[in-house]
């Protein structure tokens, strides 16, 4: 089912499990990350000593009127500062770098996905969602998860001296505090599972503005030769109030963590003060209700923020959960084990090969054909008979259903795809340039020389038009290339195979932007090219594959005709009708 | 930040509200110490154990309301932040719908993506947390500087002394730190915007297998951005000390002048106490600002940002008063230059197009050909000379009430993630079903038929799904769909076989409305029939007529005609 703008991505259930797989991320930086915990530990206690000194100060050597004794005093409260300032100094410095290689790890990890990904995913989900996976939320959880698990620790930790503070001083008291807190605590956990749901419904409808953003810039063009603009801010408005809607609706959850933890915060004090004063004082005396009451301020506030970062975390692994979605994403197509690399020269068999997209509308169905090395082969037949999904076969881009594909003798299955891609190119129908130098674009992983590449596109005769661009072979290309036409995209897509050199090529319909007398120019250099090497072309036009070895009807789900043009000729059967309709429209036409 | 609040002025006032609401339910929390003194003192003084109960009550329903008060200013503040932001981002997108060629030329995808996420989560972060946040501060600051010099105006001075230097390095560090966040944030949107394009070619990575390549390419990037997010971490974190330091430094200088004060006797033990427990009043601002400071500077980067996406104007603004009702109306190019990024693309363009009429355009690759459809459309205009329509320079007209007239195919048929039906009625949406399913048959789209859910069949971003004859014939769909008034093909037969073309052609004729059509095409055949052929190259019209007057000429036609020729 295909993903786009209007539809929320599935739920996904909380589990543990992703909280510990995160803890993969930070397990190559426990020692820094325990290191920093220390240093942090050991500042804040550092800090607590301040308040000390300077009641000491004030009680003691202001009014024993010792000069001294305060000069002293100062330089301890000196040395203090300067030493908690630098060691939290250097805390910050080792944790940011341990958020940004987490960070940096996931991105990657997401990344390096993406590239194995079938066809099919990006097919089927909207490339604005995929984007914000793989930009947005490594960068969110990163964050979360470093900070607010190092500040949960902390927190718990202060909790604990507090905690025995207090119940040194008086147990009974005590209680108040901690019984409320955790009548608080059991309430958010139960609120959790809520409040889990909306945020991702949330994050739901905030995706689905991304990638209705995405979509319309790459489609500006259309949306103002078609007058759309209005129309789509309307869309655009719907979505954001879909999506202000979904927030404003965790709004009320998520604030309630610090209005609860203020209010229970005062509630404690009130009880405090009227259970100790009502019952309790003068046997307990207003010193001790007043010492368990700061205790109390400093109790609270920790128990807000574990609050508040339980909530955190319970959004990172919202994030956590899309991110791990897609890295458990199964891979279709891989190498097996047994995967071997395979020098290609262009043997290859189709042999007996059915295959659908949707295991429902067969495509081909007990196709059989063969290719010998160096062959030229030409696919024909009726938009959507199944031309470019055997090419897309051959490179492997989907698997076959049943039957055997093979590549010089080898099940295709059982060749590493670096091996059988790099020797086998295509030439796609929806090509695309990437974001940098022309140059670049031609060469790709390759390493050819600047001669060799201006070689190939002089015989391409797209040199001069390149050398006219700005900056020659260095004019960076933006946005697939959108300031060149489609021809010049299309030449220069051609030029980049040819730099590729490989084995077997593939062209699908690789001509259909070029004009015939470039292209028949172009054919010239094609017959260099294709000389001695296996090309299996599609082409609407017969012209274009008449002089191929083989050419290929396809019908019905298999390879209805094959043989050479004359041969089909002779046969007078589909191949010989669809080129005198062609030639026949062809001449009506004069 | 003014003009972000003033592009929809409803929400001025609800802004200022609840950060004013926000602010006073939080401050009126001074009254609780109060409220629990007077609760020890009519036990242990006045001994009145009756009022207990009441006051204890009282104080908690002020709690209650209290809190509640900033609960819901707090959602208030949010939801208004939101709406404010959400203006912002549509407002952007109304203007990059209306931007032209000589934008997106130069625009880059995941830059326009990075202003419409990041760049607005910061704005919103400014708008919904750092400005709150800012005038609590400063409250707090201004309440407890001005109680404490009514005790003791010197010493209150004194104690300030290391927040003026405060001062001088936090402008120091904005100075040397907002390049820096600006580089950041650029870092950031190159690496989004590979990550973009890889998702775009992913078949191309995979044709290619360059996935290695690609991953290298992209640990450069991401390496690049943490390096640089850590340089500027490490400024930061310097930065942050420092005014750590300072503030705490207060406490220092309040032990050795305190004390020297005291000693001398000029301040008394009850006013050293009161500044020992204020002394947190005045230092924590200190150290809270430095932590704003940053998202405050980043929030000026993004708005700067923004600010140059919504102000962006398209160079060519055809907004003539005129309406225009019908295109079939004579057309006319009368000496028509076009220069596009400092390159001559079209010369000496003279071409008259009468309603009805069939006319093409042929030429090589590079020979301007498209350059017409652009033109004809507004996004481009003429550097010299004019398009007349019906006599009148089309720069009089609307520009948007032309391309409503005109039903373009485009080259490269983008089509959009939706059903089929709601990329056929894109362009009119008061098309029916049943007339959508009609322009669809008479597009050739049998395959519709095919498809599990027909005409309500969602097709993936771009029509993949789709193959790029398919994708063609939708998008002539779309293009009848609205019953235009010139049909402008741009090699639509591209990616079609002969014979859907010849049926396309022959239903197009027998529409049940009649338009202009313009076919621009590099294969003679598609152009034969029609009434006024144009030959186009290197930018100029070198030929033009009919075909049997071209045939006859023996020109450029002729020899394309012979090379095509030998081909079929």
């Amino acid at each position: 089912m295909v993903n786009n703008y209007k539809q929320d991505e599935d739920k996904t259930k909380f589990s543990w499990n992703n909280m510990a797989r995160m803890m993969e991320f930070i397990k190559p930086y426990k020692k820094d990350l325990i290191v920093s915990l220390l240093i942090g530990i050991f500042a804040s206690v550092l800090l607590l000593f301040m308040p000390k000194v300077m009641v000491y100060a004030i009680d003691v050597s202001f009014v024993n009127k010792n000069l001294g004794e305060i000069v002293f005093l100062t330089l301890v409260m000196l040395l203090l500062v300067v030493i908690s300032v630098s060691l939290t100094k250097y805390k910050r410095d080792k944790i940011i770098v341990i958020l940004d290689k987490v960070s940096y790890d996931m991105k990657m990890a997401i990344f390096q996905k993406l590239q194995v990904l079938p066809n099919s995913y990006f097919d089927t989900k909207s490339h604005g969602k995929i984007y914000t996976r793989a930009t947005n939320y490594p960068d969110e959880a990163s964050i979360i998860i470093c900070y607010v698990l190092l500040d949960a620790i902390l927190d718990v930790i202060e909790l604990i001296f507090v905690v025995i503070f207090m119940l040194s001083t008086n147990v009974k008291l005590s209680l108040i505090s901690i019984l409320l807190s955790l009548i608080l605590v059991s309430f958010f956990v139960f609120l959790a599972p809520v409040r889990r749901k909306l945020k991702q419904n949330a994050n739901n409808k905030s995706s689905n503005v991304n990638a209705y953003l995405s979509e319309s810039i790459n489609g500006i063009r259309i949306t103002q030769s078609f007058n759309r603009e209005k129309k789509n801010e309307s869309i655009l408005k719907d979505l954001e109030n879909e999506r202000i809607d979904a927030y404003r609706r965790t709004w009320y959850i998520s604030n309630l963590n610090w209005s609860l933890t203020g209010i229970l915060n005062y509630v404690s004090m009130i009880l405090l003060f009227y259970i100790g004063l009502r019952y309790m004082y003068p046997i307990v005396s207003i010193g001790v209700i007043i010492a368990i009451d700061s205790y109390s301020s400093r109790f609270w506030g920790p128990i807000e923020y574990l609050t508040s970062s339980y909530n955190d975390l319970m959004d990172a692994s919202n994030y956590l959960e899309r991110i791990f979605e897609l890295l458990d994403e199964p891979l279709i197509i891989m190498d097996s084990k047994s995967a071997q690399n395979v020098s290609i020269e262009g043997n290859i068999e189709f042999r007996d090969v059915s295959f659908s997209y949707d295991k429902k509308k067969m495509v081909l169905e007990h196709f059989n054909l063969k290719i010998k090395a160096g062959q030229k082969v030409g696919l024909v037949g009726e938009t959507g008979c199944g031309k470019s999904t055997i090419l897309s076969l051959i490179s492997r881009f989907y698997d076959i259903e049943s039957g055997e594909l093979l590549i010089e003798g080898v099940n295709i299955k059982d060749i590493k795809l670096y091996s059988l891609r790099s020797q086998i190119s295509q030439m796609l129908q929806d090509n695309f340039l990437f974001a940098r130098s022309v140059y670049d674009n031609l060469v790709l992983d390759k390493k050819k020389t600047k001669e060799e590449v201006i070689d190939i596109c002089k015989m391409l005769d797209i040199h001069e038009m390149i050398m006219s661009l700005e900056h020659g072979y260095e004019t960076v290309l933006l946005n697939n290339g959108s300031n060149l036409s489609s021809g010049e995209r299309q030449l220069l897509c051609m030029a980049r195979i040819m730099v590729q050199n490989p084995k077997v090529l593939i062209l699908d319909e690789a001509t259909s932007n070029i004009d015939l007398k470039t292209e028949h120019k172009l054919q010239k250099a094609m017959d260099i090219i294709t000389k001695n090497r296996t090309t299996i072309m599609v082409a609407h036009r017969i012209s274009t594959i008449k002089n191929c070895d083989k050419i290929v009807l396809v019908k019905d789900h298999i390879n209805y005709e094959e043989g050479s043009h004359k041969e089909l000729m002779k046969k007078k059967g589909e191949y010989y009708k669809l080129y005198n309709s062609q030639a026949i429209i062809n001449s009506a036409k004069e | 930040m003014k003009w972000i609040l003033n592009l929809n002025k409803k929400y001025r006032v609800p802004y200022i509200l609840s950060n004013l609401f926000l602010i006073f339910f939080d401050s009126i929390g001074f009254v609780m110490p109060i409220l629990v003194g007077y609760l020890v003192d009519s036990v242990t003084i006045r001994h009145n154990y009756d009022s207990i109960f009441f006051i204890s009550i009282f104080m908690i329903v002020f709690v209650v309301l209290k809190t509640l008060g900033s609960y819901y200013s707090v959602i208030r503040l949010n939801l208004v932040t939101e709406k404010i932001v959400s203006e912002l981002k549509s407002k952007c997108y109304q203007n990059i719908n209306n931007l032209d060629y000589y934008f997106y030329e130069h625009e880059t995808r995941g830059e326009l993506m990075t202003n419409f996420t990041s760049d607005m989560q910061t704005i919103r972060k400014q708008f919904d947390f750092n400005i709150k946040t800012l005038g609590a501060i400063v409250l707090t600051f201004i309440c407890s500087l001005g109680y404490l010099f009514t005790i003791n105006m010197p010493f209150t001075l004194i104690l300030l002394t290391p927040g003026v230097l405060v001062g001088v390095i936090s402008y120091r560090f904005i100075r040397k730190v907002k390049p820096e966040y600006e580089k950041l944030r650029n870092i950031m949107s190159c690496s989004n915007d590979f990550v973009s394009d890889n998702i775009e070619a992913n078949r191309v990575v995979k044709t290619f297998a360059i996935e290695a390549d690609e991953i290298k390419r992209m640990r450069k990037l991401n390496k690049r951005y943490i390096d640089k997010d850590v340089s500027i971490a490490y400024i930061e974190d310097k930065f942050y000390a420092k005014v750590d330091f300072l503030s705490y430094f207060m406490s220092v200088i309040f032990l050795i002048v305190g004390g020297y004060l005291f000693i001398n006797d000029n301040i008394t033990m009850g006013e050293l106490i009161i500044f020992n427990s204020y002394l947190y009043n005045l230092r924590a601002p200190f150290t809270r600002l430095s932590g704003l400071l940053n998202s405050m500077e980043r929030f000026a980067i993004a708005k700067q940002k923004i600010y140059k996406l919504l102000t962006a104007k398209p160079r060519i603004v055809l907004d003539g008063e005129e309406n225009i009702e019908n295109l079939l109306v004579p057309i006319e190019f009368k000496n028509v230059r076009i220069v596009f990024d400092d390159k001559v693309v079209l010369e000496n363009l003279n071409i008259t197009i009468n309603p009805y009429e069939t006319i093409a355009f042929v030429g090589k690759t590079g020979s301007g050909k498209s350059s017409i459809v652009n033109l004809l459309l507004g996004f481009i205009i003429p550097e010299s000379g004019e398009v007349l329509i019906n006599g009148k320079n089309y720069l009089n007209y609307n520009i948007k009430d032309i391309r409503f007239k005109v039903g373009y195919v485009t080259q490269n048929s983008f089509l959009f993630s939706d059903t089929i039906y709601n990329n056929i009625r894109y362009g009119n949406m008061s098309v029916t079903k049943e007339e959508a399913y009609k322009y669809a048959k008479i597009a050739c789209c049998d395959y519709i038929d095919r498809l599990p859910k027909g005409i309500d069949t969602i097709i993936g971003e771009r029509g993949v799904g789709l193959s790029g004859g398919e994708k063609q014939r939708l998008s002539l769909a779309r293009a009848l769909a609205v019953h235009p008034d010139i049909l402008l093909l741009d090699d639509i037969t591209s990616a079609l076989d002969i014979e859907t073309e010849e049926k396309i052609n022959e239903s197009i004729n027998n529409l049940d409305y009649k338009s202009t059509k313009i076919i621009i095409a590099s294969k003679i055949v598609s152009v034969m029939k029609a009434d006024r052929i144009y030959v186009l190259d290197s930018g100029k019209v070198v030929e033009f007529g009919n075909h049997k007057e071209l045939m006859k000429k023996k020109g450029y036609y002729y020899e394309l005609y012979n090379i095509q020729k030998g081909d079929i």
